[in-house]
């Protein structure tokens, strides 16, 4: 598919944003994307999530390679998670399909699927509880980081011991779960993990937020490498398009990651509330879209 | 060459572009990133004075 011209330069800015998110925090920024190429730049919505995942695979591939030699990625941690992941993704999806057959509500004058409206508002909920829980964590703590995770405290084996979050034991059986559960979320709501990712690495597995960032990488490539397969398949990606969104997003990684190492823990914490309110206004957007444009 | 194109025109030729061309640039840019810093920190460390430097 050939578009004009400014579709290509919106790209390359739209990929260079989302390539900061990326270095800083390690999101793939794929709920970023698609509403901004479909919604700013015009673009088809299947073509926006098979080509916005391209540019994912594209920016964290280089992002691994920028961080490789600073010791903070968790290789380990980021396998045992996505095993889980992966299965959860399939199951969320799936879920959201059945739900989607069951009913529709009134919303406004319109009609809109009862189960996609409830899993955004829980989302909505969800992801404002994490916001003002970094925010009010961020500025009552002296501490760069947050004492040990929740996960440390669980005592189910087999154990795996892990460099990343200071030696302590972690039951896999617990890892595994959550990184099913993380998937499940994933699939269901349909925007990317990293959002969930980071708060979740830093408060329940205990990890530095730099690693967190780290190795959310990791998990964020392994997705996107898969999804790219499906969407390929499906003939729904545009590399044409993928090219400006790909100069782009590697441009701004080189900013973000920079900005990621001058930036204490806690700060990056704090900055990240706002990625997290960002979905949530997108959330609330496409509610609105649901009760207004359909 | 017309049949490498037919091979990138097929199902299974556009899954591998798809991944090759992301990855592929990834790599790239990094790699090239990377050689942009290392020179201009040899560049930096070359013009501090030498009672500068700090063993």
């Amino acid at each position: 598919m050939i578009f004009p011209i400014g579709v290509y330069l919106g790209a390359l800015a739209i990929g260079a944003s989302i390539g900061v998110l990326t270095g800083m925090f390690g999101v793939g920024g794929g709920f970023l994307i698609t509403p901004l190429l479909n919604v700013l730049l015009g673009v088809p919505i299947s073509i926006a999530v098979g080509t916005g995942v391209v540019q994912i695979l594209g920016v964290s591939t280089a992002g691994i390679y920028r961080r490789r030699g600073e010791g903070l990625i968790d290789y380990k941690m980021a396998l045992i998670l996505f095993g889980g992941n992966y299965v959860g993704v399939r199951l969320g999806a799936r879920t959201l399909g059945w739900l989607n057959g069951l009913e529709s509500i009134s919303l406004g004058s319109r009609r809109a699927p009862a189960g996609e409206v409830y899993t955004l508002l829980i989302f909505a909920v969800l992801l404002i509880g994490i916001a003002v829980w970094m925010f009010l964590d961020t500025s009552r703590s002296h501490t760069e980081e947050p004492p040990q995770g929740l996960f440390a405290r669980v005592r189910l084996p087999p154990y795996t011991h892990l460099a990343s979050v200071g030696g302590t034991p972690l039951s896999i059986p617990v890892l595994s779960y959550f990184g099913l559960a993380l998937g499940f979320l994933t699939g269901l709501l349909g925007i990317g993990g990293g959002v969930i990712l980071l708060p979740a690495l830093v408060y329940l597995v205990g990890m530095r937020t730099h690693c967190a960032a780290a190795t959310s990488l990791v998990i964020v490539w392994l997705t996107s490498f898969v999804a790219t397969i499906t969407h390929s398949l499906a003939g729904n990606t545009d590399l044409l398009l993928a090219v400006p969104l790909l100069v782009g997003g590697s441009l701004g990684l080189q900013v973000g990651v920079n900005v990621c190492n001058r930036t204490g823990g806690a700060r990056l914490r704090r900055y990240f509330c706002f990625v997290v309110l960002a979905a949530v206004v997108l959330i609330v957007g496409k509610l609105g879209a649901f009760a207004f444009f359909r | 060459m017309p049949t490498l194109l037919a091979f990138f025109q097929s199902p299974l030729g556009n899954v591998l572009l798809a991944l090759l061309v992301p990855i592929g640039w990834g790599l790239l840019s990094a790699w090239f990133f990377d050689r942009l810093r290392e020179r201009a920190n040899r560049r930096k460390a070359c013009d501090l004075p030498e009672g500068g430097r700090k063993g």
